[in-house]
């Protein structure tokens, strides 16, 4: 702390700007060390991936006497065995269909909670908005018991609706924050603008407030959607019924029953179901990591 | 203020007469639909799993709840396996916390100062985070498996057959290769909140220091760590929240085995929930579980919650 107070009080703009610069600058060795910290870390990110997508490629018999090495020759064909005998396009259009209610659901619900929560006046307001947030920081996995209780009461059990619904409200609190926040910073004359040209609060909040809000919507959209495509224990105790079976889950069935007789083609399915969110992630990566990123540290 | 506009804006423009009713009940329609939903699934099922953990039965079904007040605890309290799960999971915790906090301030400060690169080890750094965890769980089963796993083969190749061991089939390293898994997917994440905290470090600062004297250590424990302090907190918290909720990996990837060694608190939820069907006791492992969360986060909020944050906030 006093070094902190002696570094403010000392007259920066006195000093030589040169001296400055340099001396804030790390010393050539660090820089190299620095260097080769990142790309070993990068190499032990890639390499489990890069020697499972080789996997996914060799024929049986080339991986059992060769597991590590490149494939001798390609076997393209893991990719169609394993579509098919996976059921992947089912379990891609099942993982579709509820990622993309949950992202639709959530958005809405959420943004006319906030803006309800943003615009008006009323008793019980911020017991309301504390009766959410305090729930940030609560896993699903914890009150599993009763909602498979309730979920059961509601005949929701083995539906889509079943998991599409708790997806969604485990989602509200982190969005609730990101769309109150936003909203919140919003100026209030632009709005006001539009009431004095006969616009409706719905019409406000669906030609103005939204329309401004695409950032917010995109790191809601962003971070719904994966927790959601990748979400695996409240499929595996819902959704028993194979038809409705999310990409996850039919992996994990899939898995259980080629460990140890088929690697390749295990390997070919993973692939098969890691592909369209590695693809999303690499083509929109800087939105990614502030939408799942971001979220944390305002929440 | 942009409050205060609001409220002028609604009463110069709402009809006296018109509704009142209307304007009653208006922010119910903006509120009550979202509210519904998460009271349902979220407010509700933290309710009943209070009420649930002092009872026996399920909620709803012929058998109906019965009350039998700390029944469930005095059971859990002699429950061997809910304790020693508690130790792995809390081994679990310590390990991955630890790991993944070092691991990612370490990427970030490397990776802060801008050069040419840095958005490509970024991108790649974050790559695991996006990944489920069955497809994870699958790629590292292959990492650790026995016999044709990419660790032992190379192992062998580079002659340390000494070093080979069943990763994941050893009571031993079971547990340490699944906190390896968890670092590996998570790390990404940490350090892009750690390097958004090195962004909004005030510059001059440590550039100040460094005039005076002070070695880049000196700057790194002097300055920038306690200047972090905010960050370091919610990583803490967010990597705690997962230890101890930690479930899926453990499911695809040992399901708990060799003989328990990998067995955590939420798998021992899922199994006395829906192996043995005792939703009762299993709501209250899970409502121990839930106090134990909450313990943890109230305690390094309070921990990193310094003076100068607290001016800062008013």
């Amino acid at each position: 702390m006093t070094l902190t107070n002696s570094a403010v009080s000392s007259p920066a703009a006195s000093r030589p700007q040169r001296l400055y610069r340099k001396r804030g600058v790390l010393p050539w060795h660090l820089n190299l060390v620095r260097l080769v910290i990142l790309v070993m870390a990068a190499a032990g990110v890639i390499f489990p991936i890069v020697i499972f997508l080789g996997n996914s490629l060799k024929t049986d018999g080339d991986f059992l006497g060769n597991p590590i090495g490149w494939p001798t020759e390609f076997a393209f064909g893991n990719y169609i065995e394993a579509w098919q005998k996976a059921n992947m396009s089912v379990l891609i259009v099942n993982s579709l269909v509820v990622s993309l209610a949950t992202v639709a659901a959530t958005i809405i619900l959420t943004s006319m909670m906030a803006y309800g929560l943003v615009t008006f006046r009323f008793r019980g307001r911020n017991v309301i908005l504390l009766s959410i947030l305090v729930m940030l920081t609560i896993p699903v996995q914890i009150y599993i018991i009763p909602l498979y209780v309730i979920a059961i009461n509601l005949s929701i059990v083995n539906t889509r609706l079943g998991v599409i619904l708790p997806y969604t409200a485990a989602a509200m609190p982190l969005a609730l924050v990101l769309f109150r926040n936003y909203f919140l910073e919003l100026p209030a004359a632009l709005s006001e603008a539009a009431r004095l040209d006969g616009c409706s609060r719905f019409g406000i909040y669906w030609r103005i407030v939204m329309p401004l809000s695409r950032p917010a919507i995109g790191a809601v959209a962003i971070f719904t959607f994966v927790s959601a495509w990748n979400e695996f224990f409240l499929a595996l105790v819902f959704l028993q019924n194979a038809s409705i079976q999310t990409l996850p889950l039919g992996m994990q069935v899939f898995a259980i029953s080629e460990y140890q007789t088929n690697y390749p083609l295990l390997f070919s399915a993973i692939t098969i179901g890691m592909a369209p969110m590695i693809v999303i992630y690499l083509l929109m990566q800087r939105q990614f990591i502030s939408g799942l990123a971001g979220g944390a540290m305002k929440g | 203020m942009a409050r205060a506009a609001m409220e002028q804006q609604r009463a110069a423009y709402t009809p006296p007469l018109l509704s009142s009713l209307f304007q009653k009940i208006e922010p119910l329609l903006w509120i009550g639909p979202g509210l519904l939903v998460f009271f349902v699934f979220v407010h509700l099922p933290i309710i009943l799993q209070l009420a649930m953990s002092f009872a026996s039965g399920v909620p709803g079904s012929g058998e109906g709840l019965r009350f039998i007040s700390l029944g469930n605890f005095r059971t859990l309290l002699a429950d061997v396996d809910y304790w020693a799960s508690i130790l792995n999971n809390i081994q679990f915790a310590i390990a991955t916390v630890v790991g993944k906090l070092v691991l990612s301030l370490m990427l970030a400060l490397a990776l802060n100062s801008a050069f040419i690169g840095q958005n490509i080890f970024r991108t790649i750094f974050f790559l695991p985070v996006i990944l489920s965890f069955v497809a994870i769980g699958v790629i590292w089963g292959f990492m650790f498996q026995f016999e044709f796993g990419a660790i032992n083969q190379m192992l062998a190749r580079l002659g340390l057959n000494f070093l080979i061991e069943d990763w994941l089939g050893d009571p031993r390293f079971a547990l340490w290769s699944i906190v390896v898994v968890d670092i590996w997917k998570w790390t990404g994440f940490h350090m892009v909140i750690y390097l958004a905290g090195l962004q909004a470090l005030p510059k001059d600062l440590t550039e100040a220091a460094s005039v005076d004297g002070a070695t880049a250590w000196q700057r790194l424990v002097h300055i920038t760590l306690p200047l972090l302090s905010r960050y370091t907190a919610t990583n803490v918290i967010i990597a705690t929240l997962g230890a101890f909720s930690v479930f899926d990996l453990i499911y695809v990837m040992t399901q708990g085995g060799p003989f328990g060694s990998t067995q955590v608190a939420m798998m021992q939820v899922y199994l006395q929930a829906f192996q043995f069907h005792r939703l009762g006791y299993a709501s209250t492992q899970a409502t121990v579980l839930l106090a134990i969360i909450a313990i943890v986060s109230i305690v390094v909020m309070r921990l990193s919650r310094r003076p100068e944050d607290e001016e800062e906030s008013r």
